[in-house]
C-alpha cells in the first residue's frame, strides 16, 4: 500500500513539476527565486535588529494569537482517493484504510513542519517583544496545529454558517486558553482534543465510505490546486467561470450603467467583469491590498523597490485580465475597432493600476513627513 | 449582390482545406439556405465569410451583417439588457435602437428576464437572446447559422415573420440549417454542401431538374446527391 500512495505522489509531483516546467524556465526561476530569497532575507535581518523600535510593538499580542488563529488553517486532509477507487479499492476495505490514513498522517506532518516554520520565524516578536517563553511557544504550535485540525474536520460535517460560527467560536476559544490558563492545563486539553480528532476522523472518514464522493472530490481540489491556482494568476489559460448566481446582487444591478458616457463601453464590461468575476475581484484587492501594507511595513530604502514590484505585477495582472476579456468569443458579434480598445485598455490601466498607486504614494510621502 | 463569395481554398492550418471552390452569391431581399451534413463544412463556410478563418485563399465579399452564431455566444457577466446595452452603444445607436430592442424582447417574451444573467438561461432563451442581437440594427446582411436551434413552435412562427419582413425589406440573408422541412418552405434558393465543396447550387425546381425527380422534397434530393457524392 505504501506503494500506492507512493505511486499517487509521485504522480502529482510530476503534474506539478511538468506545470511549472511549462510556464517558466530555469532563468526565470533565477531571476524571481534569488532576489526574492536575497531581499527577504535582508529584510527579515534588518526587522530583527530593529523589532524593539518597529511598528510591531504596538500590536497587542492578543491581536497577534487571534490573527494566528484565523490566517492558518490545513486546506484539506488529502486521501489520495481517485474517482476509478470507486470500482476497485473500495472493495478492498484494508488497502483503502492504509491509503486514507497514510494521507491523514502526511497532511497532518506537512502541517505541523510548516506551522513550526512560520513560528520559527516570527519568535523574535513573541520572545524580544511579548516576553512568551519557549514553552508557551510549543504550546501555541499545538494549539494552532489541533484548531486546524478541528476546523478542517469539522468542513466535512458542517454546513458553511456552522462552519463560520464553529470556527469563530474555536479561534475565541484557542485564543483566550493561550492567553488566560496555565500552559500545562491548556496544553493537556488540546492533546486530548488532538487525540479524540484523530480517532473521530478515522471512525468517521477512515473506516468509512460513506463520504467517499466527498473526500475524492476535496482530493481532486488539492491535487489540482497548483494548476487552479496558476489560472487565477495567469487567468487567460483557462475559460472564464460562469457565475452561479441568476442575477447580479451587487452594486449595479438592474443593468444600470457605471459610466454615463456610452463610448465607455469597453470600461464598463472590464470594471463589471471584475465587480462580478469574484477571482478577478479578489486577486486584484489581495495583492493591492498586500503590497500597500508590505510598502507600510518595510524600512524606507525598500519602499520604493516595493511600490516598484507592485506596480509592474498589477499592470501586467491586469493587461492579463483585460487580454482575457478581450479574447472571449463575444466580440465575433460586437465588432470593436482596436483604436476603440486600446484607448479603453489604457483608460483602464490608469484607473485600476497608475491612480491607487499614486494614491498609495501620496499618503505614503505625506505620512513620512508627518513622522 | 450583396455577397459575393469566391473561395478556393480554406481551412484552419495550412495545406489542410477544410472547403474548396465555393462559389456562390446573395442578392438583395433574398433568403438562400446553406444545406449540408455535420461536419460538411457549412460553418467554415460562414467563418470564412466573416474573415474569421484563419486560412483563406480567394475574396469574400459581404457588407455589416447582423449575425447568428451556430451555439449561443454570451458573456458571463452581463444580464440580457447589458447585452443589448453594449451592442447599441458599440453601433452608436443608443437612442434609436432602444424602441426596436424592447420590441424584439416582447415578440420573443423575454422582457421579464431584462436584468437575469442569459448564460443561466435555458437553451431555447438563448437562441432568441441571439436572435434579439442579430436583428437589432437593420443590415443588408444576415448571416444566421441554424437559427431555429432549441426554439419553441411559437419562437420559430416569429422567426419566420421576421425573416419575411427583412426579405422584403431588401435585406440578402444566408441561412445555414438542419431543418429542411422549414428550408424548403420558406427559402428561395439553397446551397447543397458536402465534403468542403458545394454539390449543387439553385432554386428548388432546378434542384429537382439536376436530380431528375419533379416531386423530390429537399431531403430526398439532398440525399440523393449525396449518394451521388459518394459513388463518385
Amino acid at each position: 500500500m505504501t506503494n500506492l500512495i507512493q505511486q499517487r505522489r509521485k504522480l502529482e509531483r510530476s503534474h506539478n513539476l511538468k506545470l511549472l516546467a511549462s510556464i517558466i524556465d530555469w532563468t526565470v526561476a533565477l531571476y524571481i527565486v534569488v532576489p526574492t530569497l536575497v531581499i527577504g532575507f535582508f529584510l527579515y535581518k534588518d526587522f530583527i535588529l530593529t523589532i524593539s523600535t518597529s511598528w510591531i510593538v504596538h500590536i497587542p499580542l492578543v491581536l497577534l494569537i487571534v490573527l494566528l488563529f484565523l490566517i492558518t488553517r490545513i486546506e484539506t486532509i488529502r486521501t489520495y482517493l481517485q474517482r476509478a477507487d470507486r470500482l476497485f479499492l473500495i472493495q478492498n476495505r484494508k488497502q483503502m484504510v492504509r491509503l486514507k490514513r497514510s494521507g491523514l498522517y502526511w497532511t497532518l506532518s506537512k502541517h505541523l513542519i510548516l506551522l513550526g516554520s512560520v513560528l520559527a520565524l516570527l519568535a523574535p516578536i513573541f520572545i524580544i517583544v511579548h516576553h512568551v517563553t519557549v514553552l508557551e511557544l510549543l504550546t501555541l504550535l499545538l494549539l494552532l496545529f489541533t484548531t486546524n485540525f478541528m476546523k478542517v474536520v469539522l468542513q466535512l460535517k458542517l454546513r458553511k454558517w456552522q462552519q463560520l460560527l464553529s470556527n469563530i467560536f474555536i479561534c475565541i476559544f484557542g485564543a483566550a486558553c493561550f492567553l488566560y490558563v496555565p500552559v500545562i492545563i491548556t496544553a493537556l486539553i488540546y492533546l486530548i482534543l488532538l487525540i479524540y480528532c484523530t480517532s473521530y476522523y478515522n471512525r468517521h472518514f477512515v473506516y468509512s465510505t460513506k463520504h467517499f464522493d466527498q473526500q475524492v472530490e476535496l482530493d481532486q481540489a488539492a491535487f489540482y490546486k497548483w494548476q487552479s491556482l496558476l489560472f487565477r494568476i495567469a487567468p487567460e489559460l483557462q475559460s472564464q467561470l460562469v457565475p452561479k448566481l441568476k442575477k447580479p446582487r451587487l452594486l449595479w444591478k438592474n443593468s444600470k450603467r457605471m459610466f454615463r458616457r456610452s463610448d465607455y463601453f469597453i470600461e464598463e464590461l472590464v470594471c463589471k467583469t471584475m465587480l462580478r468575476q469574484k477571482q478577478y475581484r479578489l486577486g486584484y484587492l489581495r495583492f493591492l491590498s498586500m503590497g500597500i501594507a508590505l510598502t507600510i511595513i518595510v524600512p524606507s530604502w525598500a519602499k520604493i523597490i516595493v511600490l516598484g514590484i507592485l506596480y509592474f505585477t498589477l499592470r501586467s495582472m491586469m493587461q492579463s485580465v483585460i487580454q482575457q476579456i478581450l479574447e472571449h468569443k463575444i466580440w465575433s458579434i460586437f465588432q470593436v475597432s482596436n483604436e476603440q480598445i486600446q484607448a479603453a485598455s489604457s483608460r483602464l490601466l490608469k484607473g485600476f493600476v497608475d491612480l491607487p498607486l499614486l494614491c498609495a504614494l501620496i499618503i505614503l510621502v505625506v505620512f513620512t513627513l508627518v513622522k | 449582390m450583396t455577397i459575393d463569395i469566391n473561395i478556393h481554398k480554406g481551412g484552419y492550418v495550412e495545406n489542410e482545406a477544410i472547403i474548396s471552390n465555393i462559389q456562390f452569391q446573395v442578392n438583395s431581399g433574398e433568403l438562400v439556405g446553406l444545406i449540408g451534413s455535420n461536419g460538411a463544412g457549412k460553418s467554415t463556410t460562414l467563418q470564412a465569410m466573416m474573415g474569421v478563418l484563419p486560412i483563406v485563399d480567394g475574396q469574400v465579399t459581404i457588407g455589416t451583417y447582423g449575425y447568428v452564431p451556430e451555439r449561443p455566444i454570451l458573456y458571463e457577466y452581463f444580464t440580457l439588457w447589458e447585452h443589448i446595452d453594449f451592442y447599441m452603444c458599440v453601433a452608436g445607436k443608443e437612442n434609436s435602437l432602444t424602441h426596436r430592442a424592447n420590441e424584439l424582447l416582447k415578440i420573443f417574451h423575454l422582457d421579464h428576464k431584462l436584468h437575469d444573467y442569459p448564460t443561466t438561461f435555458s437553451k431555447g432563451m438563448q437562441q432568441k437572446v441571439m436572435l434579439i442581437l442579430a436583428f437589432l440594427d437593420k443590415h443588408s446582411t444576415y448571416i444566421l447559422d441554424e437559427p431555429f436551434m432549441g426554439l419553441d413552435p411559437q419562437a420559430m412562427r416569429k422567426l419566420l415573420t421576421i425573416l419575411e419582413e427583412l426579405k422584403a425589406q431588401g435585406a440578402a440573408i444566408l441561412m445555414s440549417t438542419h431543418a429542411l422541412d422549414t428550408a424548403e418552405k420558406i427559402c428561395d434558393r439553397f446551397i447543397l454542401i458536402d465534403d468542403g465543396r458545394i454539390l449543387q447550387q439553385g432554386t428548388l425546381e432546378s434542384l429537382r431538374l439536376a436530380v431528375k425527380q419533379d416531386k423530390a422534397s429537399l431531403l430526398d434530393i439532398f440525399d440523393t446527391l449525396l449518394e451521388e457524392n459518394h459513388h463518385d
